[in-house]
C-alpha cells in the first residue's frame, strides 16, 4: 500500500492556503505534516480527505484516487466534538455503522477501546435499585464527561472502523500527562499494526518520538520535507553539551562557539560543525582541563522547526 | 449528483430519528400537537353550538303561525323534520319546549307592524340539542315557505313563483376580469375559499415546522463540532438527506397526533351526542380525498417539502451555531411565507389565469395546485406540469446542494451569506 499527495493546491480568491503539496508514504509509519497556526495543514487534511475541493493536485491510494468508499481511513479531527445530549453508546454504534461495523462487531471493538482507554464506568454504568441490586445503567452523555474523557471518545470513534489509513490532527493537545502516555501507546500499537499514520501537532518532541519523515508547511508552503534522520544529519551535530570541572566560558567563546545555558560549569554549546567541536575538545585536553561530558548531538526538530519557520510557536 | 452521494442516507435518517425519539421534548410537542387540536374541535364545537351542552339534528318544528296566509307545512318541510302547527301560543310553546323537548325548535310567524314585514324567528328551549344556526336555517327554510304560500295567495302559478323568488345578485368587473369570469362561468365561492386557505394553512404548518427542525438539527450538528468526523464516513448529502427525512417523519407524526386529535375528539363530542365543528369547504376537501385525491396531496407535499427542506438544509448549513439558526431559516420562511400568503389571498378566486400561473411558479404551486385540482378547478395536466417544474427545481437545488454541503458543513466563522454560497457553487467543492 502506499499513499501520495501530488501537487495539492487551494485557494481562497487570491490567497493561496494549500501551495503545491506534495509527499508520499510508500510503507507504514508515521508521517508529521507541521508548521505553524494557519500554515495550512489542515486544508490539506481536509483536501485530502474530499471534505473541500482541490485547486490542483491529486491525492492517490494504492495508485488510485483515494476513496473513502474504499479505503479505510479513520479521523481524529482538530475540532473536535461530540453529540452532547446524545448518549455515548448511541454515538459509538452510529459512527460505527457509518463505517460498515454493525452488530456484535461493533459491541466487541467497543467494549475493547472502553477497557484499552478507560472510560468503561462511562459506557457501561451501573445504577444501584431501590433493592440494592446492580443493574446496568445508560451510557453516559457527553456533556456529562470531562474533557480529556470526551477525547477518548473521539479516538475511540477515529478507530472504531480499525482503519487502515489513520489521520491525527494535533491527537495529545488539550491532555493531561497520564493521558497523553495512554494516547501515545495506543499511536505506538497502531503503527506496530502496519498503520498508516498522518500525524499534525505542535509538540516537536511528540512528532520525533514516532514519525519517521515530515513536512514542514509555512504560510501554506513547504519549507522542509524529507525523511527526519537525513533532515537532521544534513544540519549535522551542531548541539553540544559539554561539563567541566572548571569555569571554560572564556575558551569556548575564543573557539567561536555560540554559548546556549550555561550552570554550574554544564554549558549547552552551539557549533558551526563537528570540527569546531573537536578542536574545542583539542584545547580543552591540551588545558589539562578534565571534560566530564561532552557530547555532541544532532539539532532538535523543535530547533528546525524554528529555524525554518523563522518564529517561534507562538501558538503552541 | 451520483448515487454514491447518498450512501449512508437510512443509517443517518435512522440515527437521527431514533434521537428525536428518545427526547422529552418530543413527547411533549407530540402531545400538544394531539391536545391542541382536540381541545381546538372541543372549543369550536361548544362555541358553535353556543353553549348548548348537548347538540343535535332537530326532530320536530313547533310553528306558530299568525299569518292568514295557507302554508303546507307538512309537504314543504323536508323530510328529516316534523312540522307540527302549535295550538299553543308562543310563550306556552316556550314553556313546553324548557320542560325538555331537548329536539324541538318553534318557529314563530308574526307581522312586524313598524318595520312592515312579516318576521320569522327560531327559539329553542333553555336545555335544547339543536344548534342555533341550525334553528336559524330552519327559521330561513320557513320564510321560504311563507313567500310562496303569499304568491300563491295572489293566484300567482308556481314557476312565476319561482321566477319571481329567483335572486338577483349584484357583481362589479372590470373587462378584463368579465372575460376571465367568462372563461370558467364560476364565481367566488366560500367552499373554494375555505378548502384553499385550509390547504395553505396545512401547508404552511408542515414546511415551517419542518423548516425549524432541519435547520436547527444541522446547525446543531455543525456546533458539535462532529462534522468533519462524520464526513469521512458519509457525503455531505447524504448527512443531510437522511436528517431531512428524520424531519419529515416527525412532522408527519406531529401531523398525524394532530388529525388523531381532531377525530379523536369528534368521535368523543359523537359518543356525547354533540355535533362537532365542521365547514362547507373542509367537507369539498373530504369529499375530492379518494384515493387519487390522497395521491395528489402527497405527490405534492413530498415535492414541496424536498424542495423546501433543500433550502433548509443549506440554510442550516450556513451557520456555525445554534443561536444563528433562527436567522438563517429566514430566507427559507419569507419563501414559504410568501406561499403561504399566496394560497391564502387567493383562495377566494376562481379558475381565472392569475391561478393559473400560480399554479406553475415552483414553491408557491405546492400552496395552491393541489387544493385546485381536488376543488375542480384546474386539470390534471396543470397539476402535472406544476410537479414538473417543481421537480426540476427540487432536483436543481440538489444538484447544487451537492456542490456546497461540504464546505459550508466545515466551514467556521460568520454565517456564510447567499453571496458566498454562489461563490461556492461556482468553484464546487468535492474533489
Amino acid at each position: 500500500m502506499s499513499l501520495t499527495v501530488h501537487d495539492l493546491c487551494k485557494k481562497y480568491g487570491d490567497k493561496t492556503v494549500v501551495d503545491h503539496l506534495s509527499f508520499s508514504m510508500s510503507g507504514p509509519g508515521v508521517y508529521a505534516l507541521l508548521g505553524t497556526n494557519g500554515a495550512g495543514k489542515t486544508t490539506a487534511i481536509r483536501m485530502m480527505l474530499g471534505m473541500l475541493a482541490k485547486d490542483e493536485g491529486e491525492v492517490l491510494w494504492n495508485g488510485a484516487p483515494l476513496n473513502l468508499d474504499i479505503c479505510n481511513v479513520g479521523y481524529l479531527a482538530e475540532e473536535r466534538g461530540l453529540y452532547p445530549k446524545y448518549t455515548l453508546m448511541d454515538q459509538l454504534k452510529y459512527f460505527a455503522a457509518l463505517r460498515g461495523v454493525t452488530g456484535a462487531e461493533a459491541e466487541r471493538r467497543i467494549n475493547y477501546w472502553a477497557q484499552r482507554l478507560e472510560v468503561t464506568e462511562y459506557l457501561y454504568p451501573m445504577k444501584t435499585t431501590r433493592q440494592g441490586r446492580k443493574v446496568p445503567a445508560p451510557s453516559s452523555k457527553a456533556d456529562q464527561l470531562s474533557k480529556g474523557n470526551q477525547q477518548k471518545i473521539q479516538l475511540m470513534l477515529a478507530l472504531i472502523s480499525d482503519p487502515e489509513l489513520i489521520i491525527l490532527d494535533e491527537p495529545l493537545s488539550g491532555l493531561d500527562p497520564v493521558n497523553t502516555d495512554l494516547f501515545k501507546g495506543i499511536i505506538r500499537e497502531e503503527i506496530a499494526k502496519g498503520k498508516y499514520l498522518i500525524m499534525s501537532s505542535h509538540q516537536m518532541a511528540t512528532v520525533e518520538e514516532f514519525c519517521t519523515d515530515i513536512t514542514i508547511l509555512d504560510r501554506s508552503k513547504t519549507v522542509l520535507q524529507g525523511n527526519l534522520n537525513d533532515i537532521k544529519k544534513g544540519y549535522g551535530r551542531v548541539n553540544l553539551k559539554l561539563k567541566t570541572d572548571v569555569d571554560v566560558t572564556e575558551m569556548v567563546s575564543a573557539s567561536g562557539a555560540q554559548i546556549i545555558t550555561e550552570k554550574e560549569n554544564e554549558y549547552q554549546v552551539k557549533v558551526r560543525s563537528e570540527e569546531q567541536a573537536m578542536s574545542l575538545l583539542r584545547a580543552l585536553t591540551d588545558a589539562n582541563i578534565t571534560v566530564v561530558t561532552f557530547d555532541l548531538q544532532e539539532p532538535s526538530l523543535h530547533e528546525i522547526f524554528v529555524e525554518k519557520v523563522g518564529r517561534g510557536e507562538e501558538d503552541a | 449528483m451520483r448515487k454514491a452521494e447518498f450512501a449512508g442516507t437510512g443509517k443517518v435518517f435512522r440515527f437521527s430519528l431514533q434521537q428525536y425519539f428518545k427526547s422529552a421534548a418530543t413527547y411533549v410537542m407530540l402531545a400538544v400537537m394531539l391536545l391542541g387540536t382536540a381541545g381546538s374541535m372541543l372549543l369550536m364545537s361548544l362555541g358553535m353550538n353556543r353553549g348548548n351542552s348537548i347538540g343535535s339534528s332537530a326532530e320536530t318544528l313547533y310553528i306558530i303561525d299568525e299569518s292568514p296566509y295557507e302554508v303546507d307545512w307538512e309537504k314543504g318541510l323536508p323530510e328529516e323534520i316534523k312540522g307540527v302547527v302549535s295550538d299553543l301560543s308562543l310563550e306556552d310553546q316556550l314553556l313546553a319546549l324548557d320542560a325538555g323537548d331537548t329536539k324541538g325548535v318553534a318557529v314563530h310567524i308574526a307581522w312586524d307592524g313598524e318595520g312592515g314585514f312579516w318576521q320569522v324567528t327560531a327559539y329553542t328551549g333553555k336545555s335544547s340539542a339543536v344548534a342555533q344556526f341550525e334553528a336559524e336555517s330552519w327559521a330561513d327554510t320557513c320564510a321560504a315557505l311563507l313567500e310562496e304560500a303569499r304568491y300563491s295567495a295572489l293566484g300567482i302559478g308556481e314557476e312565476q313563483i319561482a321566477l319571481a323568488l329567483s335572486p338577483a345578485v349584484y357583481d362589479n368587473l372590470t373587462e378584463a376580469e368579465y372575460r376571465d369570469t367568462e372563461e370558467t362561468e364560476e364565481t367566488w365561492s366560500p367552499a373554494r375559499q375555505i378548502a384553499g386557505s385550509a390547504y395553505a394553512i396545512l401547508v404552511f404548518m408542515l414546511i415551517s415546522f419542518s423548516t425549524s427542525f432541519i435547520v436547527r438539527a444541522i446547525a446543531q450538528e455543525k456546533s458539535s463540532k462532529l462534522v468533519e468526523l462524520l464526513m469521512v464516513s458519509v457525503r455531505p448529502l447524504a448527512l443531510i438527506a437522511g436528517k431531512i427525512l428524520a424531519a419529515m417523519v416527525l412532522v408527519l407524526t406531529g401531523a398525524a397526533c394532530a388529525i388523531i386529535g381532531l377525530l379523536g375528539m369528534r368521535f368523543v363530542l359523537g359518543l356525547f351526542g354533540v355535533a362537532s365543528f365542521s365547514t362547507e369547504g373542509l367537507g369539498a376537501i373530504l369529499q375530492g380525498l379518494d384515493l387519487v385525491g390522497v395521491l395528489v396531496v402527497i405527490v405534492s407535499l413530498v415535492l414541496g417539502y424536498v424542495s423546501y427542506s433543500i433550502l433548509a438544509g443549506i440554510s442550516g448549513a450556513s451557520c456555525s451555531t445554534v443561536t444563528e439558526s433562527d436567522a438563517a431559516s429566514g430566507t427559507t420562511m419569507v419563501i414559504a411565507m410568501i406561499g403561504y400568503m399566496a394560497g391564502m389571498g387567493t383562495a377566494a378566486l376562481n379558475a381565472g389565469g392569475v391561478i393559473r400561473v400560480l399554479c406553475v411558479i415552483p414553491f408557491l404551486s405546492v400552496y395552491i395546485a393541489p387544493a385546485r385540482y381536488l376543488v375542480g378547478d384546474i386539470g390534471f395536466p396543470l397539476l402535472l406540469l406544476s410537479w414538473a417544474i417543481q421537480a426540476i427545481v427540487a432536483f436543481a437545488l440538489a444538484k447544487a446542494a451537492s456542490a456546497v454541503y461540504g464546505a459550508l458543513l466545515v466551514h467556521r466563522g460568520e454565517r456564510v451569506k447567499l453571496r458566498q454560497i454562489l461563490s461556492m457553487m461556482k468553484g464546487g467543492v468535492r474533489a
